[in-house]
């Protein structure tokens, strides 16, 4: 017995060793070199002067030195391999002939917008993606993310993290520290994605649902009916929007937007009122006015980068018993005005919202809302004594 | 001691600066920025220990004024790339902004940082004014500017007010240079966007727009039909759908349908003698879907108060309904038509009134719910808990009225599965015994003369 544990500990070492041992010869490349600082291991220490004079269609093949440890590594750009067209970018810290790595081109991000993007998955987590940017000639960041294995590169709304920055010229360094290369990929990033918004939106006005309701608010009887699983597809069937509902009944609805929250409006968050019988709620406001608004009314600082909510807002969902506290505050101020059998024109609005203030309305809609007859219905919904949605409330409040 | 005295002399120059802030609180960046000039400054960044370095090389600033307003404040950052950063508030700005970024003059130095949205600042850089002095720690000047930040914000009132006018005054123009609000209008018309192929309940909307012909021939049109009308230049009054704007649905309650059309009705606001109207004969051919089904087991709880044991909950029972059906004429295209209405006699209340083609279908669910599964036994037990009962079947009714040639109501009131009992404690135990199944619900038909007024 003592016998085989001894051997599986041997083989357990051996097979760890084995794997770092095949690993390292990545790790000691490029990858190795993130959050190494200086000092690390890793290699280095060579002279890769020879490949400064080679030209490439480029302009990236040379030797450059990394800003943290100050050694010297060799880039190459290699736009044919065997007859075929390849475009990737060889890199080189140990003398010799193989490059540590060889990195791929993200092509059209060059032709379309001469972004030098090269990437490379050493394993498909997150700490095993290499990526360099060009951010000047011959000023290269190296940049990790927090996404996992993607099909490419990663995705524009990826965190791109600089880590590192080599120059040809040492003498770079004195204006491309790590802030300056992040700030130059972010603006390169961003460049991107502007386009990107251009394509996502030409695409989304296909889907019947944003297409033709861009702008506006669409409702629907249940949160199932607007939800989806996917960004940029919005395959929820405008058959089952609806515009008019039992008041205090479900309504769920979904806002589209004309651009993203963060490209129309940067650094503001939504807001929602609400317009009813000449009385209108808000929750920003509301949320300074009560521990118990401020409590249940949280900021919707969420999906600014998209063209839609995810999941869609409810005015009250009565299968989920939850419901937005400014639309109940609407109800609770007009109650002593609601009549059985009136129809009502609910305006819901989202704002663009940024120090204490509406900016922009970035979708509204209205919906008519109908005091049921019988006494299952509305009354029954809003304001039976124990689960009415307004006596709730009012419980709290008054 | 040395220490104690470091500490006293921190707290002073802290608090000097906070007096000083605090006064300058009152000021716009507009006011501040009278101390400042373009040229190069120079630049702390915040370091990996957390702590202000020196940054080598002095960066840019270009500052753009326009009648004693900053309209911009360029930063050259590193001297090779442009961050344009433009005032929040024209007029009384409190910050440049520049993406998420912001940039807040203060003293004799700038204030490069981030803003969320719990009014906290985090300083990224601090760009000092030749001549500048700059000798704050990260969380001073955190502090110390998100104070100036919200402080200003709380004055902006009236510059935000005329930017708000402003606006108001733009969208009062463009309203005004597309509203028929004094244009002589010849006549104005509703204009469907497209035709629906299906006019019924629950079938898709119809949209629509407006146009108005001008005396000179010319013509103005709502957004959706391509121009730029408000809507608030009409009153809607449109019967038997939504009065809404845009698109409408057809009502769900067949009794707001009396004329079977959906009718929509505009007026002029500035021109009340100018109206149009559109009738849309309904088809009454979409398939309608009505549950009343019993709750499921685990559900119970939403209705009753329980006490939850080892043993699922028991299911609800199927409601009980009579429907009743009348064969009538489409008051427009003569159509046969079967009137419909359901009545919930356990809840006592009309669930439904239909008006759909013979052979358009109706299925009632009127389902027991499933019983709850047992949940494992206890230590002390030598059994699982019991599944619970599944509940029965409403019972249905369907009144004929003699007029009826036929109608395509399917019914579904099958009673509702027991729980599955659960596992025992130990192994060596049984299992809870399964629910009882529910019993299937009584449907019968019944052919008498029925008057439904609606």
């Amino acid at each position: 017995m003592k016998k085989l544990i001894l051997s599986m500990a041997l083989l357990g070492v051996f097979v760890l060793f084995s794997a770092q041992e095949a690993h390292s010869q990545l790790a000691g490349a490029l990858a190795g070199k993130v959050g190494k600082g200086k000092g690390g291991k890793g290699g280095g220490g060579g002279s890769f002067t020879a490949f400064n004079d080679e030209t490439d269609a480029m302009g990236v093949t040379g030797e450059y030195f990394g800003l943290s440890d100050g050694k010297a590594y060799g880039l190459r750009f290699v736009k044919e391999e065997g007859g075929k067209m390849v475009n990737k970018i060889h890199y080189f810290e140990k003398k010799g002939d193989e490059p540590q790595l060889k990195l791929d081109l993200k092509e059209n991000y060059y032709t379309k917008h001469q972004v030098k993007l090269f990437y490379f998955w050493i394993s498909a987590s997150a700490s095993g993606y290499v990526e360099l940017v060009e951010v000047d000639p011959g000023v290269i960041a190296q940049i990790k993310s927090d996404r996992s294995y993607n099909d490419g590169p990663v995705g524009l709304d990826a965190t791109r993290t600089v880590v590192d920055v080599y120059a040809k010229d040492k003498a770079s360094f004195d204006t491309w520290d790590v802030e300056t290369a992040q700030a130059k990929v972010d603006m390169l990033i961003g460049s991107l994605k502007a386009e990107e918004s251009e394509k996502i939106k030409k695409n989304l006005m296909k889907f019947e649902s944003y297409g033709g309701y861009v702008g506006k608010i669409a409702f629907a009887k249940g949160t199932n009916y607007l939800r989806n699983q996917r960004e940029n597809e919005p395959v929820e069937k405008v058959a089952n929007f609806i515009t008019k509902a039992e008041l205090g009944s479900t309504v769920a609805y979904k806002p589209y937007f004309e651009m993203p929250l963060e490209v129309s409006h940067p650094g503001a968050w939504f807001n929602i009122t609400y317009e009813m019988l000449g009385e209108t709620t808000d929750r920003e406001v509301l949320r300074k006015t009560s521990s118990v608004f401020s409590e249940n009314i949280p900021q919707i600082d969420k999906d600014k980068g998209i063209f839609y909510f995810l999941f869609p807002r409810v005015t009250v969902d009565n299968s989920s018993n939850s419901a937005d506290y400014a639309f109940l505050e609407l109800l609770r101020k007009n109650q002593e005005k609601l009549k059985v059998g009136d129809v009502y024109d609910l305006k819901v609005t989202i704002w663009a919202y940024k120090d204490g203030a509406n900016i922009d309305p970035v979708a509204s809609g209205t919906i008519q809302l109908e005091y049921t007859k019988e006494a299952t219905g509305t009354k029954k919904l809003l304001f039976d004594p124990v689960d009415g949605w307004v006596s709730k409330l009012e419980k709290v409040l008054d | 001691m040395e220490r104690k005295t470091t500490i006293a002399k921190a707290s002073v120059i802290l608090l000097f600066f906070l007096v000083f802030s605090a006064a300058r609180a009152q000021e716009s960046q507009n006011t501040i920025l009278n101390g400042f000039e373009s040229g190069n400054y120079t630049v702390y960044k915040l370091g990996e220990k957390g702590k202000f370095e020196k940054v080598g090389k002095p960066w840019p600033v270009v500052i753009t004024k326009q009648g004693g307003n900053v309209s911009e404040v360029l930063v050259k950052r590193s001297g090779i790339l442009d961050e344009p950063f433009t005032p929040d508030v024209p007029g009384y700005p409190a910050y440049f902004a520049f993406k998420d970024l912001r940039l807040s003059f203060l003293n004799d130095y700038g204030v490069y940082y981030e803003w969320n949205g719990k009014q906290e600042a985090t300083t990224k850089y601090v760009l000092v004014k030749e001549g500048g002095n700059f000798n704050l720690d990260p969380g001073a000047i955190n502090k110390l500017v998100a104070a100036y930040a919200t402080a200003t914000f709380k004055n902006q009132t009236s510059a935000r007010d005329n930017v708000k006018a402003e606006k108001a005054e733009l969208a009062e123009a463009e309203r005004k240079a597309n509203s028929l609000e004094e244009k002589a209008v010849a006549k104005i018309e509703i204009q469907l966007t497209s035709q629906p192929a299906k006019v019924a309940h629950f079938s898709e909307a119809i949209k629509y727009g407006v146009v108005a012909t001008l005396k000179d021939g010319s013509t103005l049109k709502t957004p959706n039909l391509g121009g730029k009308i408000p809507w608030e230049d009409f009153e809607l009054a449109h019967k038997g759908c939504s009065n809404t704007i845009d698109e409408v649905r057809v009502d769900v309650d067949a009794s707001s349908l009396t004329d079977d059309v959906v009718l929509l009705q505009i007026t002029s606001v500035y021109h009340p003698s100018l109206k149009a109207s559109l009738a849309i004969n309904t088809t009454n051919d979409v398939s309608v879907q009505v549950s009343q089904n019993g709750f499921w087991g685990n559900e119970r709880h939403q209705h009753m108060t329980v006490f939850q044991g080892v043993d699922g909950q028991h299911a609800g029972n199927g409601d009980d309904l009579v429907i009743k059906v009348q064969a009538v004429r489409h008051k427009k295209t003569g159509a046969s038509l079967n009137k419909i209405e359901i009545y919930n006699t356990t809840k006592a209340k009309t669930v439904a009134h239909y008006k759909l083609t013979p052979d358009t279908p109706l299925i009632v669910n009127a389902k027991g719910g499933q019983g709850m599964n047992g949940s494992k036994g206890r230590q002390s037990e030598t059994a699982g808990g019991n599944g619970g009962n599944g509940g029965s079947g409403g019972s249905v009714t369907i009144i004929k009225d003699p007029s009826v040639a036929s109608f395509n109501i399917t019914i579904n009131n099958q009673g509702g599965k027991g729980g599955n009992g659960g596992p025992p404690y130990y192994n060596t135990g049984i299992k809870g015994n399964d629910g009882n199944p529910g019993a299937d619900g009584y449907t019968d038909t019944k052919i008498a003369s029925v008057n439904l007024n609606f």
